[in-house]
């Protein structure tokens, strides 16, 4: 799909889970809103990541919302099963509330003092593409800035998490939430960078030609190819190497920022993406300015 | 730019009722008529009224089943080819998705004393829609949406714009929320649940009875067979107030219904009936039936509501409700609102007592959800 998504900022953090969960009470201390009440990690890991963003407390208040998260309220529903099928009793309400996705979009919203349009999405692996793809139909129907949010937690119990996803015991997982201000901006800044195309390519043999014909100078294989043929792929560019620090459903987006810290004007990224039971891939297209 | 009026090519549902709402028995009148049946939760020994589409609750493959039977006849009335559906994008709107699948997997190892029992085995939300591609050959990447109750109905929302931008020829979108315990116990935590029968607008209302629905529309760029309905496009608004409600004054639904029908150039004379969320939960009404009147203060058009012959399906009502209700316009009517029998003068307007001849024109259709989610979807009868 052909875009013209413009960003003007963008942010986040993540970080990588060993044996506990991080405590995020210092951090979230540290933010310059007043946190949600009954809001659970993900708002909480969604605050911190967007506090990333330079300036981000000059927002518009039409901004549009598009939240991508590939496992969304986990931890929420795990709990909610918990308490149903092995206490058998009720959740607890505000614990229901939680599971639906877009609790996590309504606190965001109102702790930035935002009301365009909220929109949650997901796609596995490519939920930042999905989000990517939302964000560029809703800049050609409405004039407002939207942001891009994408965020995954680990549940609590990261071992029962490892043996959720079939890993071993050492396996480092990862959590956190990166943001994007793109569509129309928020006062008059200048673009940083153009998302131009996201799309699927059923056919993998056309990827180099399709980069070779978009002039790519950098590509990169998200993680979910790793230890996969796409890994033999030869394509144009120089390839960047991702070394993942754990299992992290939106990770396309921290790899993103960090190419777009340090390319230089005129360079183009493409990034390769997938999911769990498709062959197909996931082409996007970045051009920084 | 102005909304385009594109045709909805195809659709099925499963429901309690089926694909329509003339399958429902009774005089519709009177109170009780539309009540479900009782469904015993071994879970947390609750018993509850529950409008569902069978019991097979406890089948592993019920997801996939009830979801592949549906779509296949929306394509199949779609006419649509092989190639066309290739090129077809997948949206699909949900709260629970799979939900079920991990219920079952995770309780079933409980109960066997299996040490490997994890709650919510099966994550994300993209499972099913990979499935719906394989099975159906469809190459497009699924958007799964999830905003509560307005998913099905944003995720159409969605399509219509992608639609109209060139994005896709065609688009498939699919609301999906079947029985899954999580939601159930999760509606009686927060004691929202009737104890018979929904009763919309009535001043003896008593709260929302669940349903589960799966449901698919086909929308073209193209009208590809005779086509009775429009999708004309539709609006959407955030609204702070609360994280359960919308706010009690109505200016939210109002602005909802002002932005649909700004977005879609039509005017408020053109509208010729509401179908409504009623969700007959008191603060439901309340804001909904006065967002209706600040937003048509001249002439209130005709309102209903769909929910007390199939239940609330949740994320899944915006398609359900969209297909039940066009296919009494096809029929020739604008549908009644069983249960409504008592006025409650708190309300400003009263809905459908009988059914009325469904002319040609615009009609919209509301949906609200938790998180402050609001939509209208806009219809057109030619």
């Amino acid at each position: 799909m052909d875009l013209n998504l413009p960003l003007f900022a963008y942010g986040g953090f993540r970080h990588t889970v060993e044996q506990q969960l991080p405590k995020l009470n210092d951090r979230l201390k540290a933010l310059p809103y007043k946190l949600p009440r009954r809001s659970d990690r993900l708002t909480q890991l969604s605050l911190l990541g967007f506090s990333h963003i330079p300036a981000s407390h000059e927002l518009h208040p039409g901004t549009h919302l598009v939240l991508a998260s590939g496992d969304a309220n986990l931890n929420s529903t795990i709990l909610n099963s918990e308490q149903i099928f092995a206490s058998g009793t009720l959740p607890n309400p505000i614990g229901f509330i939680n599971t639906v996705n877009n609790s996590t979009a309504y606190h965001i919203c109102v702790t930035l003092g935002i009301h365009g349009q909220a929109i949650s999405v997901s796609r596995d692996h490519c939920s930042l593409e999905a989000g990517i793809q939302v964000a560029g139909s809703l800049q050609h129907s409405d004039p407002s800035p939207i942001l891009l949010g994408t965020v995954d937690e680990v549940p609590n119990n990261p071992d029962q998490h490892r043996q959720r996803l079939s890993m071993s015991p050492a396996t480092p997982l990862a959590e956190g939430s990166f943001w994007f201000h793109c569509g129309h901006p928020q006062q008059q800044e200048s673009a940083l960078a153009t998302i131009e195309y996201c799309g699927p390519i059923r056919d993998s043999r056309r990827v180099a030609d399709f980069f070779h014909e978009r002039q790519i100078s950098h590509h990169l294989l998200g993680d979910f190819f790793q230890d996969s043929a796409v890994g033999d792929f030869q394509l144009p560019g120089e390839r960047l190497v991702t070394r993942s620090r754990g299992h992290y459903l939106t990770q396309n987006a921290d790899y993103l920022q960090r190419w777009l810290d340090g390319a230089q004007p005129g360079e183009r990224l493409g990034m390769l993406n997938g999911t769990a039971g498709s062959d197909r891939l996931t082409v996007t297209l970045i051009l920084k300015h | 730019m102005e909304s385009a009026k594109l045709p909805i090519i195809g659709y099925a549902c499963a429901s309690h009722l089926g694909e329509s709402l003339s399958n429902s028995s009774g005089d519709g009148g009177a109170a009780g008529q539309f009540g479900p049946p009782t469904l015993q939760l071994d879970s947390t020994a609750l018993q509850l009224p529950y409008y569902s589409i069978d019991n097979r609750f406890d089948e592993l493959d019920r997801t996939e089943r009830i979801l592949f039977e549906v779509i296949e006849r929306a394509l199949q009335r779609s006419q649509l080819s092989p190639a066309e559906i290739r090129q077809t994008g997948l949206f699909i709107g949900s709260s629970s998705y799979d939900l079920r699948d991990s219920e079952i997997d995770y309780n079933q190892k409980l109960v066997a004393g299996d040490p490997s029992a994890v709650p919510m085995p099966f994550t994300g939300y993209n499972r099913l829609g990979e499935s719906i591609c394989r099975r159906f050959g469809i190459d497009s990447e699924p958007f799964n949406i999830n905003s509560a109750c307005t998913s099905s109905a944003n995720a159409m929302l969605l399509a219509h714009n992608m639609l109209q931008q060139g994005h896709y020829e065609h688009a498939l979108v699919v609301g999906i929320e079947l029985y899954n315990e999580t939601t159930i116990n999760g509606f009686a935590g927060l004691q929202l649940i009737a104890e018979q029968r929904i009763a919309p607008f009535d001043k003896n209302r008593d709260g929302i009875i669940l349903g589960e629905s799966c449901s698919a529309v086909v929308i073209s760029n193209a009208k590809k067979s005779t086509t009775s309905l429009m999708l004309c496009g539709g609006g959407s608004c955030f609204d702070p107030y609360s994280i359960t409600t919308s706010n009690p004054d109505g200016s939210t639904i109002a602005q909802t219904l002002e932005n649909a029908l700004r977005d879609t150039g039509i005017g408020k004379s053109e509208v010729l009936a509401i179908k409504t969320h009623g969700t007959a939960t008191y603060m439901n009404d309340i804001s909904e039936s006065k967002g209706i009147v600040a937003a048509f203060p001249d002439e209130i058009p005709p309102i209903t509501a769909i929910k007390p012959y199939v239940g609330h399906t949740l994320g899944a009502c915006g398609t359900l409700e969209l297909i039940l209700f066009a296919e009494a316009l096809e029929q020739g009517y604008v549908p009644k609102t069983p249960n409504f029998e008592t006025p409650d003068p708190e309300l400003p307007l009263t809905p459908l007592n009988e059914d009325l001849d469904a002319r040609d024109g615009v009609y919209l259709l509301n949906y609200f959800g938790f998180g402050g989610s609001n939509t209208v979807l806009i219809v057109e009868k030619v």
